[in-house]
């Protein structure tokens, strides 16, 4: 069969599943003739199109169940759910927004107060007042008080090296010969 | 409904951004829109094996909840979305080629005509549906069962439009002589 006929298959299709042969008009039968001989293989083709299209009508294939589309929309919620729990997410979130306003915050405080240059400040006392020279109204009387200081006298000549030799009295005699004769203190 | 709700009213490739973006709703909506139709594909591809049709679903609409970056928002979503269940049914059949070379026969429609007695077209079509390869039963479905258009399968299938209708031409031409045959044996075991 020649390339080009292939083109106006589509025609052919619509033509063999919608007309009889008798039905074609002239240029469609030249159409019709370029893929098939006569007649009868025209009402074969006809007749096997309907064939067909009956036995799809009778052998339906019915839907798929429920539990197909269940078990897909689990799968579903599975696959694009984070693979972290929500608390878990929640706390993460909490402490990034922390950080990023604190961050914010230092570095807007930052910005805004402008850098100051230190003074020293000092206080002096200036006398602003002029006291005019009074009399004293009290009359402190000054009150001598002598007191003992030892002076250390020193000579020019060393002292006398001899033991001192100490004498009884008459009175320390007579204690001791009272004290020999009793034996007892 | 005269008030459509607002998501209802988007295309699929604004849904599609949506869900990128975490919206379970637009999920929603998507699998309601697709979930029929390509179950029905899984079905039919899966040699009408409801239990693994529904498996694949799921794991298409998994690899929507997981990869929605994969998708290019210039593309049409339903182009998109039936290259990948096109894709995830060629692994499966790749598999299942292998088993077959590891010692299943590989029965051809003549054959199983000789073993089955079929006793009705339907049951003639849905045998010649099985015998169909990969490729052909996608094209196949796409455009009569689920009527997308030709761009869109050829780019669902990466195979170049002249090709997809020259495919679908012969198989229309093997499908009406085989059903036409049949007819007349079944005319001809009645009388």
């Amino acid at each position: 069969m020649k390339e080009h006929v292939w083109n106006e298959y589509e025609v052919f299709e619509r033509l063999v599943s919608e007309k009889r042969y008798a039905e074609l008009s002239g240029d469609e039968l030249k159409l019709v003739n370029q893929f098939i001989t006569n007649e009868q293989e025209y009402d074969a083709f006809r007749m096997s199109g309907l064939d067909m299209k009956g036995w799809f009508r009778e052998n339906p294939v019915n839907g798929a169940t429920d539990k197909t589309l269940s078990g897909l929309k689990r799968e579903f919620k599975r696959a694009h759910q984070p693979h972290v729990s929500i608390a878990w997410w929640k706390v993460s979130i909490g402490y990034a927004v922390a950080a990023i306003v604190f961050g914010l915050g230092g570095w807007w405080l930052g910005q805004s107060e402008k850098p100051t240059t230190l003074t020293r400040i000092e206080q002096v006392l200036v006398p602003d007042t002029i006291y005019v020279a009074t009399k004293p109204d009290t009359v402190v009387r000054e009150k001598i008080i002598y007191r003992d200081k030892p002076v250390i006298l020193t000579t020019t000549n060393p002292p006398n090296e001899t033991p001192v030799t100490k004498g009884v009295s008459m009175k320390e005699k007579e204690e001791l010969d009272k004290l020999l004769v009793s034996g007892t203190e | 409904m005269f008030f459509k709700p607002k998501l209802a009213r988007l295309p699929d490739e604004e849904l599609m951004q949506k869900i990128h973006q975490g919206s379970e709703a637009a999920f929603t909506e998507l699998y309601t829109r697709y979930s029929t139709s390509l179950l029905r594909y899984f079905t039919r591809m899966l040699w009408n094996n409801r239990a693994m049709a529904e498996d694949f679903l799921h794991d298409l609409f998994l690899k929507i909840i997981h990869n929605p970056q994969q998708f290019d928002v210039n593309r049409k979503f339903s182009t998109w979305a039936y290259s990948v269940a096109h894709n995830m049914c060629k692994n499966e059949y790749r598999k299942k080629q292998n088993q077959r070379l590891d010692g299943i026969d590989i029965k051809h429609s003549r054959d199983l005509d000789r073993e089955l007695d079929l006793s009705s077209a339907n049951e003639k079509l849905t045998m010649l549906l099985e015998t169909l390869e990969e490729d052909d039963k996608t094209v196949f479905l796409l455009r009569y069962e689920e009527e997308l258009s030709i761009t869109q399968i050829s780019q669902i299938v990466f195979m170049p439009e002249g090709t997809v209708k020259s495919r679908l031409f012969y198989m229309r031409k093997q499908l009406a002589v085989e059903l036409s045959e049949f007819k007349v044996v079944l005319k001809e075991k009645s009388i």
